[in-house]
């Protein structure tokens, strides 16, 4: 795969997330853990499990498939970015919006292939006009018109901590560490069992990896 | 701007989850006055930092504006659904006066008072129902659902000795569940069992999962055999026949020592009884003499053979129960189950080599039967109208290769500890397991073994009519309809309703013209309230309950009483704690009843129900004349139990306190002084006596499910797909993100319903292909009962005979405005009367016939 000069797996730390999939039982834990975390309005779901069906009665099942921003290290939706407001964090590969810098082109949501970017056109809140005490305090993390996406838990990752989603998965399906680093578990697992990429064809290479 | 959470000065509270039964550890950030976060507490050995989706929505269901927030009362007498109650709020005062009024008229009759508990997530449970018991009322209870454990608990009291089972996913290699999605999606201790399963299956365990619809827990498994509901017994004896007749893969020494196996029963089929002692007998092979179960010479019960007892034949369960299921081999129920006969001796075959028969494992040091390889079960097979039986042979799958409370079989939960204090299951009758172990006093599920009396009704849900049955509360829709009908008076019907803040209209009770028609004879309802649901809008009194974030229980969960994880976990305590105070306007229950009852002159009944049933000593016991605060309550209650260092302060703080559970406490089968049945020979005496009871009483019932071993027998839905008058039957699933319908008003959890098609019905595809129904239509959904319009999901996963329905949605309150007018409530498909309940178990058939049309 080429890589840029100052691409993210030439870093000190490429963070990633391993996704079981044997694991995944749909539960949605994750996907409301982001919600209790982030605080993200209606139908902006930074992180969701998605259901598919595969194979024919009696020999069917369902696959449930966790999805959030990939932090790729050749992240599509950098480039395109007219202001600057979407970067790459230089000490990892953690993909990032300045919501100040941010005009709410679209460019960014359009270039990203794997949809995990948001431009919310109003602030209200699930309850409707009047927001909740919590949606008051956590929608202050983002403003109306700008890009918002998954930030892998940005805040918690700088405290030393694990993203929300990873932490609360009930089943352990979820597994957070540095890529770079061979003796970390998501190294180790993707070491040792089948995955893929996501779209990797598209040549971003996403940092979540699935294992089959 | 940087998208990073500000760094407020915060507090974080440490406390007990309340979004579900179970009662996970978490920590509550606190900014402002604001919950902000909640995340697992690491250190609780229960859920061991995780939550599920629900846990994590609380914030919503907290900040729900709709909220009942103030006592109210009803200005329209007029009742039904779609009536506007005309809520007016009131004082704390006025309800209060009005209740004890109503409650007053009734003091000379006080079976008129109907409390209907279920509150498990917190000490209401307990406290609700002494209010009514205090009051001299029978009709109070916890278990008011048609399937809440019906058939779990009795089987599991008397076979077990805990409260419910689990499979020991720690050392199981082989798992199959029917009807259940154990730790896939559903249960209790549900995140912890979901990260034991899969680690289970991560390190090879094989997960078979049997059930019409292909959900959550099917998609986990290894294999997922589809099955015609309602006809488990059928596969049940199946695998029994498979194991003891074609295999003959069993535990003899477990089943000679630790079972009736080896009982003499004579043609009677009543145990031949020693005629000084009165005790059952077996024939020792060792000196060919047949002996009381207790003699202490017994040496080597005989499994099989026919003995001379004093003239009388007398022959061993065992053969019995062999002979008996013979009549069910895998080809015989193929045609019942709709399961292949070569799939069904595979996977017995499969689970009986994984119990790996007569071998053991040293756990610390003690030696103990290994048997990696167990058959769980719970709603799905329960909910049927020979709910008992569809249940049993189940658990005897278990027995017949020793696979009971011991490493890698199925075990009971809550049934024996040593911390704080000690509790275990006993011998009685028979030898037989009599008493279950419980944690707490004073826990109101009825025992199946020995069983009662029965008796012409004084109870108006007619529990005398059901001497076996755990729970009869499910019966009363049924039975107030016409209580001379089984020589009740019409004068002494129920007249006044307590209820929790739940919702039995959609999450309890059936046919809902009969629910209404329920509700509605009764004079006065007052309730606890969330919001206001479909229960509610029948209320005369509506009393705020405070959320989960603001409110103290001793008990706050199943958890940590006696629905635990299985196995060597730690035990634990957490005590429920506000994050956030409530407005002024929602008093603690607790404090709410003790007033009620000091009106009412019953302060000193309740105090000394309250006492035993939370087992307080002396010192820390409730005082007459005396109201507590909560945390006065609370503060007792830990002190009692755990020392004087554990008070409430502590908890505050530390919030768990965990003890190391050993190995006999862990697998108790090894060391319990008492038999469990493989023949249920009780069974044939209640039977009779019963059939007594209600020839006088002038009511044709059908008692065939009073006998020993199990049949299969066709419920109705079975019947009328034979006569092509119906061509679907409709059963009901569970999602991991939905418990009962208390999260359904959490715009959160709406959300993810709708991504994930959790609204619309399951239709295999190729069956709405024939039908001209494709994917999202809107059909008609029709039972004999009740007909709705709902939305199509077609799907491979489900069995080609039936319509799945998940959730309990179908909500129509105005006050759930989010919910409202989606998905559909499958108990209002079902038919509610007493052709449809287990004569056994109280339990209410769930497999209901049904068309599909545009």
């Amino acid at each position: 795969m080429v890589q840029g000069l100052n691409s993210a797996s030439s870093r000190k730390v490429r963070w990633g997330v391993v996704v079981d999939l044997q694991r995944c039982t749909g539960c949605q834990s994750c996907t409301i853990a982001c919600k209790a975390e982030n605080g993200t309005p209606p139908g902006i779901f930074w992180t969701r499990v998605l259901e598919k069906e595969e194979g024919t009665y009696p020999f069917a099942y369902t696959v449930y498939m966790p999805t959030r921003c990939n932090h790729c290290s050749e992240p599509p939706c950098v480039p395109v970015c007219p202001t600057g407001a979407s970067y790459q964090r230089d000490k990892d590969n953690l993909v990032l919006v300045d919501q100040d810098r941010c005009i709410g082109c679209h460019s960014c949501v359009i270039a990203c292939p794997y949809q995990a970017r948001f431009i919310p056109d109003n602030a209200k809140g699930y309850y409707g006009e009047q927001s909740t005490p919590f949606e008051q305090v956590k929608y202050q993390n983002w403003q109306v018109g700008a890009t918002q996406k998954c930030t892998l838990c940005v805040h918690r990752i700088d405290q030393g901590l694990i993203p929300a989603c990873v932490e609360t998965c009930p089943p352990k399906a979820l597994v957070f560490g540095d890529l770079n680093d061979p003796e970390s578990a998501v190294s180790k697992l993707i070491g040792q069992r089948s995955h893929y990429q996501p779209l990797a064809e598209l040549g971003a290479d996403p940092n979540v990896f699935y294992l089959t | 701007m940087e998208m990073t959470q500000s760094n407020l000065s915060s507090k974080e509270i440490i406390t007990a989850c309340g979004m579900c039964y179970v009662g996970c550890g978490v920590k509550v950030q606190v900014d402002n006055g604001v919950v902000v976060n909640i995340e697992g507490n690491p250190d609780n050995p229960q859920n061991r930092g995780k939550m599920c989706a629900k846990g994590k929505a609380v914030f919503m269901t907290h900040y729900n504006p709709n909220r009942v927030k103030a006592p109210m009362k009803r200005t329209n007498p007029e009742k039904g659904y779609g009536v506007d109650p005309g809520w007016v709020e009131i004082t704390w005062d006025e309800a209060i006066d009005t209740i004890v009024a109503q409650l007053e008229r009734i003091r000379d009759k006080p079976s008129k008072f109907w409390v209907y508990a279920w509150e498990v997530i917190g000490d209401n449970n307990f406290w609700f129902p002494q209010l009514g018991i205090a009051f001299g009322s029978p009709h109070c209870g916890v278990a008011t659902s048609p399937t809440c454990g019906k058939a779990i608990h009795p089987v599991e009291f008397f076979s077990g000795g805990g409260f419910h089972q689990a499979p020991d996913l720690h050392y199981s290699n082989y798992c199959i569940l029917v009807g259940t999605q154990f730790g896939v999606a559903s249960r209790s201790s549900f995140n912890h069992n979901v990260l034991d399963m899969a680690e289970a299956r991560s390190r090879g365990m094989k997960l078979v999962v049997i059930d019409p619809v292909g959900g959550h827990a099917a998609s986990k498994a290894d294999e997922w055999i589809p099955i015609r509901p309602g006809t488990d017994t059928a596969l049940a004896n199946s695998m029994l026949h498979v194991l003891l007749n074609e295999l003959h893969i069993y535990d003899e020494p477990f089943l000679k020592h630790r079972t009736n196996a080896a009982y003499l029963v004579g043609q009677d089929g009543l145990y031949i009884r020693d005629a000084a002692t009165n005790e059952p007998q077996i024939h020792d092979a060792r000196d060919g003499k047949v002996k009381t179960h207790n003699d202490p010479s017994l040496t080597d019960p005989s499994l099989s053979g026919t003995y001379d007892v004093h003239g009388q034949q007398g022959r061993t369960c065992f053969d019995l129960l062999r002979e008996h299921v013979a009549k069910y081999s895998p080809e015989t129920t193929e045609k019942i189950t709709t399961i292949p006969a070569a799939t069904v001796r595979r996977i017995t075959r499969e689970f009986g080599e994984a119990a790996r028969v007569g071998e053991t494992i040293c756990i610390d040091g003690v030696d103990l039967p290994l048997r990696p390889a167990s058959v769980d079960w719970a709603r799905g097979t329960q909910g049927h109208k020979h709910g008992f039986h569809n249940c049993w042979p189940l658990k005897l799958v278990n027995i017949v290769v020793g696979a009971v409370n011991v490493p890698g079989g199925i075990l009971s939960t809550g049934a024996a500890g040593d911390f704080p204090h000690h509790w275990w299951p006993e011998g009685g009758t028979d030898g037989m397991l009599e008493h279950g172990g419980a944690i707490m006093h004073g826990f109101s599920h009825a025992k199946a073994f020995p069983g009662r009396a029965p008796a012409t009704p004084n109870r108006m849900d007619i529990g005398e009519l059901f001497p076996l049955a755990s729970h009869f509360q499910t019966l009363l829709p049924i039975t107030l309809e016409n209580p001379p009908a089984y020589g009740l008076s019409e004068e002494d019907k129920i007249e006044v309703l307590l209820h929790s803040p739940t919702n039995p209209v959609l999450g309890s009770w059936g046919d809902p013209k009969k629910v209404e028609k329920l509700l509605t004879s009764l004079r006065f309802i007052f309730g606890f309230a969330v919001e206001i649901n479909e229960m509610t809008l029948f209320d005369d009194i509506v009393l705020p309950f405070p959320s989960s974030l603001e409110r103290y229980d001793f008990n706050c969960g199943t958890a940590q009483n006696n629905l635990g994880p299985c196995g060597q976990d730690d035990f634990c305590w957490t005590v429920r704690q506000p994050a956030i105070e409530a407005v002024t306007s929602i008093r603690h229950p607790q404090e709410v009843i003790q007033e009620i009852a000091e009106r009412l002159g019953i302060l000193d009944g309740l105090y000394r129900l309250l006492n035993h049933t939370y087992g307080l000593k002396k010192e820390y016991a409730l005082q007459s004349g005396t109201r507590y605060r909560v945390t006065e309550f609370i503060d007792r209650a830990v002190r009692s139990w755990f020392g004087e260092e554990h008070s409430l302060d502590w908890f505050r703080e530390h919030n768990v306190l965990r003890h190391p559970k050993s190995v006999d406490v862990a697998y108790i089968n090894p060391f319990l002084k008492a038999r469990i049945p493989v023949y249920l020979e009780h069974f044939v005496t209640k039977g009779k006596q019963l059939k007594a009871v209600v020839d006088q009483l002038g009511l044709d019932w059908d008692l065939s499910d009073y006998q020993p071993l199990s049949d299969w027998r066709p419920c109705q839905s079975y019947d009328a797909m034979g006569k092509g008058e119906y061509d679907l039957i409709a059963v009901h699933f569970k999602l991991p993100y939905v418990y009962g319908s208390y999260g359904n008003e959490n715009p959160w959890i709406d959300e993810v319903c709708e991504a994930t098609d959790a609204y619309k019905i399951l239709l295999n595809a190729a069956v709405g292909k024939a039908k001209g129904i494709a994917n999202g239509d809107s059909v008609w959904l029709q039972s004999p009962v009740h007909k709705v319009r709902a939305t199509v999901k077609l799907t491979e996963c489900i069995h080609p005979q039936v319509v799945g329905i998940g959730g309990h949605f179908g909500h129509f309150a105005p006050g759930m405005p989010i919910s409202r007018g989606k998905g559909i409530s499958f108990n209002a498909l079902l038919p509610t009367d007493l052709d449809h309940i287990d004569k056994i178990s109280t339990a209410l058939d769930h497999c209901v016939q049904v068309k599909v049309y545009k």
